[in-house]
């Protein structure tokens, strides 16, 4: 293979090397000889192993980003314990060995690692690829992992497995199943050797970037786990919101903020059912104190990313449109925007912080506005049947999932519809007789 | 009412100092908002929204800006729509949308005074052959609509004793134009086009020996090119390149290819480079910079974004406007050509690119 600039080893076996002349396939077949090891691992050594990690990460003085606290609680063991017994048919134990399920006497069911899992990462929130390498190392597959254009904290935290040590395994031989590479979306004959000798192609990304990585060949038995572009928004009924305006706000205030609305999790519309009943002003009196806790939540909790003089543009112009045609409620600066509009339906994502209120006047309207793009839906209301109803219609019509307000930015399974672990794994089964 | 404004106008662009030009300046655009604020009720509204009234500007920093691209998105009129002669649009860029522009008399004759007075400073009183670098189609109106192109041109043609468009439909050489035109030219001329148009034909004619040989007989022509850098940025090409390659192609020095920087919201007012290269501010508007983020204004010799102000708009309150165009104030009054008032220059943007991933959702 030639030697192209396009691509960069990164690390393997936990050693840096940002090297643009090393050659991948070789780097996949060093990968692939860590196999019998990680296989050899119990989950609940695994398990201990990334609890001991999120307690490093939450207590170290080192900065490991603004999304931290997220990641310590998804590593948490009791996390981790819910999220593989979701996905795994009830029993984690299933990795390790043949157990029976459920009350099937005659059967024992293993679930075995696919082999090698490939991670496109998206540039927009730096920890997903820690999501999807956990749960590929918990279903002991090994990551090879395509990291975006500004992979700095991701290395760091990859690399950062070093320092933690349990009773039964060694940050070291962990990160030795796990290789970063830099490939650029155009090199595309890196590209498809990363295809090819992927078991398990896990793409984060907008259309472009899932659209490309679709396109290249792979194996026949490959199994495709596609995060691909989503939209998120938040519904909200005055009964609620009378009795929680100001918690309501806040909640919402860090689900806008955690990541900059660039994560298909992040709500870009807040809608508040409000009919002629209700009180007229409560749409715009919460409009108000979301913009008040959007300044908190900037100026003490999650400050803003730096922006391109593009971004701060749109931003301007949007801001400029409401208002002539709703109200606007923003910083002078560019920090974030709340805008407050009548207008029908989901508004376009503007990303940065920017997000519309519009009234409603009953919540069940919002179904006609759905497709499958539609992620996560932030819930705020209060009567459980209603909720319920609610949730059925919308997710037949396209959502994937109804966290409540404040939890829109978790990672949880199932994650777009899917059940990443189950994905990552092949179901064996043996006569029990 | 416009008394002032007419006043000032009138004007040499570039004779005052700031003494001599600000409190002339700011009763003239205190005259400008106090008209538009009564006669155009969202400008008033939006006003309002921003906390300010006319009667209390303390400086050209306090009054509102509106971003550029408003005029994509809603119309906005200060007088009656039957005083309306003429509606411009602009190109239409990333967007798709085109700017609307809506123009009356007395809006139209303000562009074409400060036009003439701007452009004469520069290429001086005797009118000029003018060569324009596109298709005489482009300076046809269709139902009173005009495009940004045609208009730039039309704006021109008053420094034109005689002119010809040598481009075809397509914008490419049209050879029979250009052997009639060879024999016609008899005095100094002007090369006029859009930026992007003349880097085309620059291109596409390395080895037209027709257009060269025609080239040679012209000599010292100057250059003007206006439309702005963005086609051009993208492929990567510089002022100081273009300007070269201009010079080389059209046969004349690099100080006579001059860079008109101007834009339909405010037609009328153009920022030519003068011989030194920088964008001279006239008159009849001033150029603030604001920071891309906390959109305060920046101190001379920091970049930001580039404010116009103007009170020459009379149709639509389009007097204060904030370009998404990144620039800087290298001085005032003390530019090597002489000329005095704000001078500055185009800023690159920052390669910065805002992060895809999973939230990028275009069509939802």
């Amino acid at each position: 293979m030639g030697i192209l600039l396009t691509f960069k080893h990164i690390f393997s076996d936990g050693i840096s090397h940002e090297n643009p002349e090393d050659d991948l396939e070789s780097l996949i077949v060093n990968l692939k000889s860590k196999k019998e090891w990680l296989h050899s691992q119990k989950i609940d050594d695994l398990i201990e192993f990334f609890d001991s990690l999120g307690d490093s990460w939450k207590n170290s003085n080192e900065y490991f980003g603004n999304n931290l606290k997220h990641i310590s609680e998804f590593l948490s063991r009791d996390n981790l314990e819910k999220e593989l017994k979701i996905s795994l048919r009830g029993n984690f134990s299933v990795l390790d060995e043949f157990i029976p399920l459920f009350d099937i006497a005659d059967s024992l069911y293993h679930a075995q690692p696919r082999g090698i899992s490939v991670h496109w990462i998206a540039g927009n929130v730096d920890i997903l690829g820690i999501f999807s390498v956990v749960q590929a190392l918990l279903t002991k597959n090994l990551c090879l992992i395509k990291a975006p254009h500004d992979y700095s904290l991701l290395k760091k935290l990859l690399l950062s497995f070093k320092d933690v040590s349990t009773e039964k395994i060694s940050g070291q031989d962990l990160l030795n199943c796990i290789t970063l590479v830099y490939v650029e979306r155009d090199d595309l004959i890196n590209q498809e050797i990363l295809s090819k000798n992927a078991d398990i192609r896990i793409a984060w990304g907008g259309d472009e970037a899932v659209s490309t990585i679709l396109s290249l060949k792979k194996n026949f038995f490959t199994e495709d786990i596609i995060y691909g572009p989503k939209y998120s928004y938040a519904i909200l009924d005055s009964e609620f919101l009378e009795n929680n305006l100001k918690n309501a706000a806040q909640r919402l205030a860090f689900d806008v903020s955690i990541f900059d609305q660039n994560a298909c999790n992040s709500p870009h519309t807040i809608f508040v059912e409000n009919n002629d009943s209700d009180n007229p002003n409560l749409v715009k009196d919460f409009a108000k104190e979301l913009s008040s806790s959007m300044e908190t939540v900037n100026r003490l909790m999650l400050p803003k990313s730096e922006i391109s003089e593009k971004k701060s543009m749109d931003i301007l112009s949007l801001r400029a449109e409401y208002d002539f045609k709703g109200e606007v409620f923003a910083p002078k600066n560019t920090d974030w925007t709340v805008i407050y509009s009548e207008d029908e339906g989901l508004a376009n994502p503007c990303f940065s912080r920017v997000v519309f209120i519009k009234p409603i006047k009953n919540a069940e309207d919002i179904g006609k506005f759905h497709n499958r793009k539609i992620q996560s839906i932030g819930l705020g209301i209060s009567n459980l049947e209603k909720r319920k109803k609610l949730i059925d219609l919308v997710t037949m019509l396209g959502g994937d999932r109804c966290p409540s307000i404040g939890s829109m930015s978790k990672f949880q399974s199932p994650w777009d519809g899917i059940f990443g672990m189950d994905r990552m794994v092949r179901w064996i089964s043996m006569s029990n007789q | 009412m416009s008394e002032n404004i007419d006043k000032l106008i009138k004007i040499d662009p570039y004779s005052l100092i700031p003494e001599e030009k600000n409190s002339l300046f700011i009763k003239c655009i205190s005259e400008s908002i106090k008209f538009h604020y009564e006669n155009c009720i969202e400008y008033q509204n939006y006003c309002k929204k921003k906390n300010f009234h006319p009667d209390n500007i303390v400086d050209l920093s306090s009054i509102p800006y509106l971003p550029v691209d408003i005029f994509k998105k809603i119309t906005l009129l200060s007088v009656p729509k039957s005083e309306i002669i003429k509606i411009l649009k602009s190109s239409a860029t990333t967007s798709n949308l085109p700017s609307i522009i809506h123009l009356d008399k007395k809006t139209a004759n303000r562009q074409m005074i400060s036009l003439n007075s701007i452009i004469r400073n520069f290429l001086g009183d005797e009118k000029m052959n003018f060569i324009i670098l596109d298709n005489k189609k482009s300076l046809e109106s269709t139902n009173g609509n005009l495009s940004s192109r045609g208009s730039a041109i039309r704006g021109m043609l008053i420094f034109a004793k005689k002119f010809t468009c040598i481009l075809d439909e397509n914008l490419k050489i049209d050879s029979k134009i250009l052997s009639k035109l060879e024999n016609n030219i008899d005095s100094k001329t002007c090369i006029f086009g859009f930026t992007w148009v003349i880097h085309k034909i620059l291109t596409e004619n390395k080895n037209n020996k027709i257009l060269k040989n025609f080239l040679s007989n012209l000599s010292q022509s100057s250059i003007l090119h206006i439309g702005g850098w963005k086609k051009l940025t993208d492929l990567s090409i510089d002022k100081k390149q273009f300007n070269s390659e201009c010079s080389n192609f059209f046969n004349t020095n690099t100080d006579k290819v001059i860079d008109l920087y101007g834009m339909t919201e405010q037609l009328g007012i153009v920022y030519p480079d003068c011989e030194c290269g920088y964008k001279h501010v006239p008159v009849f508007s001033e150029i603030l910079i604001r920071n891309t983020h906390s959109l305060e204004v920046q101190n001379d010799g920091e970049t930001g974004f580039i404010q116009v102000i103007s009170p020459i708009p009379n149709s639509y309150p389009g007097i204060s406007l904030l370009t998404d165009d990144l620039g800087e104030i290298l001085g005032r009054d003390n530019c090597p050509c002489g000329r005095k008032g704000t001078y500055f220059i185009f800023k690159k943007r920052s390669e910065m690119a805002d992060p895809k991933g999973c939230g990028d959702t275009i069509d939802i």
